[in-house]
């Protein structure tokens, strides 16, 4: 008897009943699709290759450098550029499109020598200018700065930091005291803000 | 499901989606990195093994290292230091402010040697404050990032392992097993090369209780005719021998996977994996070196 | 699903539905040759891969056993027993075990099994060769994917040739409805070459450059345990199980649904949060493994329903191992996904959780499986009994071996985790701490190793019983057959002992059972049958 059940079950193979899936799952699974969007968006560092545990993001990374230049006179120009200029040139250098000239990147920061961009700073700019490549003709003007910031060396050290703010991309060198006292004794009776073609007028360096 | 081609074709989708998510995506985004070249020093990263080095390498990979050892530091969190690397002139500024912030320091004290860590543990945003402030004053300061983690905490890296570390090696040899400690720095934490020649000849002699298993088959063994050889394995000093006296000398092969093991360092920071360099040397001197190595 | 009638299907009387009906035994005969061999090479490298991994697990108390031969060192036998583990017996025994059930269940024919003989043989070769390569020191490194570069070729061509022969029978099946288990065995067949081919290629071949090698090995390593060597088990439970119980699987939806997230995020899961990888692809992983998890808790839940209380049966020798592996691999999926999770991962990652796992997945689920499946099989193609005491024993030998060193190493990987976890334990109380559970696994590596001699006996045994072989190669079914003929051919040559024996059982029982056994006989020979039912009527 146990033999031909034997026999019959070697020719019965197994099938599948259709009894539905419990509804319980797909709620199941949509709640786990949500809970691994959240583990991603917190865990997963927004896909970036840079980014490894524990740090959550690519500008939590970016905070956290070591800010290479312990250099006081850098950080000093900071907070003063925190304080003068970010209001329209934004804490990022980048500005604001049609307004405001960006810092970051911009020809007239790079250049070898400060002496343009202390007489920019000193009495305003007015007009059109090119920064970058990019033509911009900004509605107001550029205030002048050479009686709020009086001091030779705070300027110099605000005009450092906005040389050498690598975050932005910008690489030049540092400004001394004595170059912006140089500028300032010329332009301090300047009345008028420099349009782009003044500017050209004098030496770059 | 009773069409076999739909099935076939869902299948290989699968595949595929697998594929580009753990294949073809890493690859695109960290399969293509090349070391670096620091700008102001010159100098690559990872910096590129010497010919021992890579023959060693591949002795690791033949005798199954990995098995038993990883080479890869994990991170569990971080926090700040603040420290002050110069006081500058205006040293009562400082002083006041390092009273209100600091409790390592006394109001009215002398101000402390440099350099001097203003606050410790704290998160990014309390540390640019109290940098901001302190840089008003002229001083030096800034805000270090300390990885933290067991491993960290061991001694095995100044930071966590990142792709970058690899991308000289093949193959790369991360392990994942801790039998015995992980090896990513201990070309620093063990710079001594005797010690290691020991090690590999009978582990016991150089670790007590240890379970390593012995590579008596890299050594040479020769008797000892007169004055012992020079290569000789000595340990603290003392001619290592054999059960029957002869002096123990290291083969090419056990050179090669020593230069390897010496040149495995984990102590320059990255973009992606921020540090704290130790300048000084004493720290990473190890004195004695057999209970340092055996603590580790 | 009702029972068929007491005949069963005897040779003219086709069930409602089919076109041609090709019985049984032909069909367990056409791919006869080529499983046997596979599961005896199979138990072969069970065999080995056990003695290799006891005398590492020895070495945990003499560490210098063997120390001076550079081929036995501690490094070279770990690769060597797993690539005997995984190539020779696992994804060996799957093999076979996948081709009978694409035979059985579409109910056609093994494609020239002469190939899958030659498959078969050029399979053991490869294994063979990379065996040796690392014993020689050629080791890749990569976990699971220990094979030398020059015996993947050989593998591949193998692999190619069996599957290829697998799949041919599938096209060609008589039933063309599919079930469960023959989903989870194509995407096995076809996943298999494409990750080889993949990891061969990007590792060997054209090396990529740095942790991206170990994205790849993970993906590989996953792939081959879960959808390769996994699927081809849950194909085997999902045969088996509701087979034997003679009950149908509960939900075909709740099935659908099981196989699609199981191919779809099985292969992904196993980069633990904190390796050297950029965060997503562990975080991607430890998704994966939770979906992974819901996948076979849906399995659980199907088979279960399947079941329906029948619990006593599972406990039947033929469902047995079976069994076991249904709870070894849901087990596994619970435990991948926490262990994924970056909370536990923390303490049990580099620890001696992970082989735990491992042993888990592939000792508890894949190979326990494979083993039932085997025994089974055997049983009809080899014809041998139920009920073999050996078979039993080594049941219990497995199942003590798998749970010992499961338990053992997790807890063991546990505690090491939290030493390891605190800076302030100097590292040698870390490994300590781990050494007294290393010492107790050698107790399991033991039990395995007597399980994997039972095995080789009994699949030997089984060999031995079903061997007959002629000059052409080919095997013929049984014993008693054979004898028949002979006394057909030779007049009364000798007595038949089978029949002698079973005068004091039913004759019907018999007779019924030689007329199984001679269906596939040729219409000359059915003759002869009534001719020997008379005989043993007569004594």
């Amino acid at each position: 008897m146990s033999d031909s059940s034997n026999q019959d079950l070697n020719e019965m193979e197994p099938k599948a009943s259709q009894a539905p899936v419990p509804v319980l799952f797909f709620v199941i699974f949509v709640v786990l699709v949500y809970l691994s969007t959240m583990y991603l968006h917190n865990n997963a560092g927004g896909f970036n290759a840079k980014v490894y545990e524990p740090y959550g993001s690519y500008d939590v990374v970016k905070a956290v450098q070591p800010k290479g230049n312990a250099d006081p006179r850098f950080e000093k120009g900071r907070v003063a550029y925190v304080t003068y200029c970010a209001p329209c040139h934004q804490n990022s250098g980048k500005g604001a499109p049609g307004q405001f000239p960006p810092l970051a990147g911009s020809d007239w920061v790079n250049t070898e020598g400060p002496n343009r961009i202390i007489r920019l700073i000193m009495n305003g700019l007015g007009g059109p200018i090119t920064v970058s490549g990019v033509a911009w003709n900004p509605p107001a003007q550029m205030p002048p700065w050479k009686d709020v910031i009086t001091d030779d060396e705070d300027m110099a050290c605000l005009i450092t930091y906005i040389r050498g703010e690598s975050e932005w991309g910008n690489s030049g060198g540092p400004v001394t005291a004595e170059q912006v006292k140089a500028v300032r004794d010329e332009v301090s009776s300047r009345p008028i803000p420099w349009t782009e073609g003044e500017l050209f007028e004098t030496s770059e360096q | 499901m009773n069409n076999g081609l739909l099935l076939f074709f869902g299948i290989v989708v699968a595949m595929v989606s697998s594929w580009f998510g753990f294949v073809h995506s890493p690859q695109l985004q960290f399969g293509t990195l090349v070391p670096e070249v620091d700008e102001a020093s010159g100098a690559t990263f990872p910096s590129p093994r010497s010919g021992a080095a890579i023959r060693g390498l591949d002795i690791y990979r033949q005798n199954g290292c990995a098995s038993c050892h990883t080479q890869q530091v994990r991170q569990e969190s971080y926090d700040f230091t603040v420290e002050i690397s110069d006081y500058g002139d205006n040293t009562d500024q400082v002083a006041e402010l390092l009273a209100t912030y600091s409790s390592n320091y006394e109001a009215g004290s002398e101000l402390p040697a440099l350099p001097f860590n203003v606050v410790e543990g704290v998160d990014l945003g309390t540390a640019n404050r109290i940098v901001k402030k302190i840089s008003a004053t002229e001083a030096a300061v800034m805000a270090q990032i300390v990885p933290h983690g067991p491993d960290i905490e061991r001694g095995w890296g100044i930071r966590r392992t990142v792709g970058a570390d690899y991308l000289l090696d093949k193959p790369v040899m991360l392990g994942n097993q801790r039998i015995g400690p992980d090896l990513a720095n201990i070309g620093n934490r063990n710079p001594d090369a005797n010690w290691h020649y020991v090690h590999l000849f009978q582990p016991r002699k150089a670790v007590e209780d240890s379970v390593m298993p012995s590579y008596p088959f890299l050594f040479d063994r020769i008797p000892v005719n007169g004055k012992p050889d020079v290569k000789a394995l000595r340990l603290k000093g003392e001619l290592v021998t054999d059960a029957e006296g002869r002096q123990i000398i290291p083969r090419a092969a056990a050179k090669d996977l020593v230069a390897y093991l010496l040149s495995l360092r984990l102590d320059t920071t990255l973009f992606e994996a921020p540090g704290l360099v130790v300048a000084s040397d004493e720290e990473s001197e190890a004195t004695d070196v057999e209970d340092e190595a055996a603590s580790q | 699903m009702s029972e068929s009638n007491d005949n069963g299907n005897v040779a003219g009387v086709s069930t409602p539905g089919w076109e041609v009906e090709i019985p049984v035994e032909e069909l367990d005969r056409s791919c006869q040759a080529p499983i046997m061999l596979m599961l005896w090479k199979a138990a072969g490298w069970l065999f080995l891969g056990a003695c290799f991994a006891l005398l590492n697990s020895v070495r945990f108390h003499a560490p210098d056993l063997l120390a001076h031969c550079p081929w036995l060192s501690y490094g070279r036998i770990a690769p060597a027993a797993s690539v005997a583990f995984v190539y020779g017996f696992a994804l060996q025994a799957a093999l076979a075990v996948a081709l009978w059930l694409i035979v059985r269940l579409g109910k056609s024919t093994l494609a020239e099994p002469g190939y899958a003989l030659l498959g078969a043989g050029f399979w053991n070769l490869g294994v063979f060769i990379a065996f040796i390569g690392i014993l020689a020191g050629d080791s890749t490194g990569y976990a699971l994917f220990d094979l030398p570069k020059y015996a993947v070729p050989i593998l591949y061509v193998a692999y190619l040739v069996l599957a290829g022969l697998g799949l041919t029978t599938f096209l060609r099946r008589q039933v063309r409805k599919l079930y469960v288990s023959q989903w989870y065995l194509l995407a096995a067949l076809v996943w298999f070459p494409w990750i080889l081919a993949t990891a061969s290629l990007l590792l060997q071949h054209f090396p990529v450059r740095g942790v991206t090698q170990i994205a790849i090995s993970g993906w590989y390593a996953t792939g081959l345990s879960n959808i390769v060597l996994g699927g081809i088990a849950l194909a085997t439970i999902f045969y088996l199980i509701p087979k034997l119980l003679k009950r149908p699987l509960h939900s075909e939806g709740m099935a659908i649904f099981a196989f699609w997230l199981f191919i779809f995020f099985g292969s992904g899961a196993g980069v633990l949060s904190g390796s050297t990888v950029p965060a997503w692809v562990s975080s991607l992983s430890a998704v994966f493994a939770f979906f992974t998890c819901l996948a076979g808790v849906l399995v659980g839940l199907n088979l279960f329903q399947t079941i329906g209380g029948d619990w006593n049966k599972l406990l039947g020798s033929d469902l047995r191992f079976v069994s076991l592996g249904a709870v070894a691999f849901i087990a596994s999926v619970i435990l991948g996904a926490l262990n994924a999770h970056s909370s536990i991962a923390e303490i049990t990652q580099f620890t001696l959780v992970l082989p735990a796992l491992q042993q888990l997945a592939l000792g508890g689920f894949v190979m326990m499986t494979l083993i039932g499946g085997a025994y089974y099989l055997l049983q009809n193609i080899g014809g041998s009994e139920e009920g073999n005491g050996l078979v039993g024993l080594h049941f219990w030998v497995a199942l003590v071996g798998v749970g010992l060193t499961v338990a053992v190493l997790g807890l063991g990987g546990l505690i090491q985790g939290q030493t390891m976890a605190d800076a302030s334990i100097p590292f040698n109380a870390v490994t300590k701490s781990a050494l007294n559970f290393l010492r107790m696994e050698t107790v399991g590596s033991l039990f395995l190793f007597a399980g994997s001699v039972l095995f080789l006996v009994n699949v030997g045994r089984i060999g031995l019983k079903t061997l007959c072989c002629c000059p052409c190669g080919w095997l013929i079914v049984g014993g008693d057959v054979t004898d028949e003929y002979e006394s057909e051919e030779d007049g009364e040559d000798g007595e038949d002992e089978e029949d002698s024996d079973s005068v004091a059982s039913s004759e019907t029982k018999k007779a019924a059972k030689k007329v199984t056994r001679k269906k596939v006989a040729s219409k000359k020979k059915a003759a002869s049958k009534k001719k020997s039912a008379k005989k043993a009527a007569k004594k």
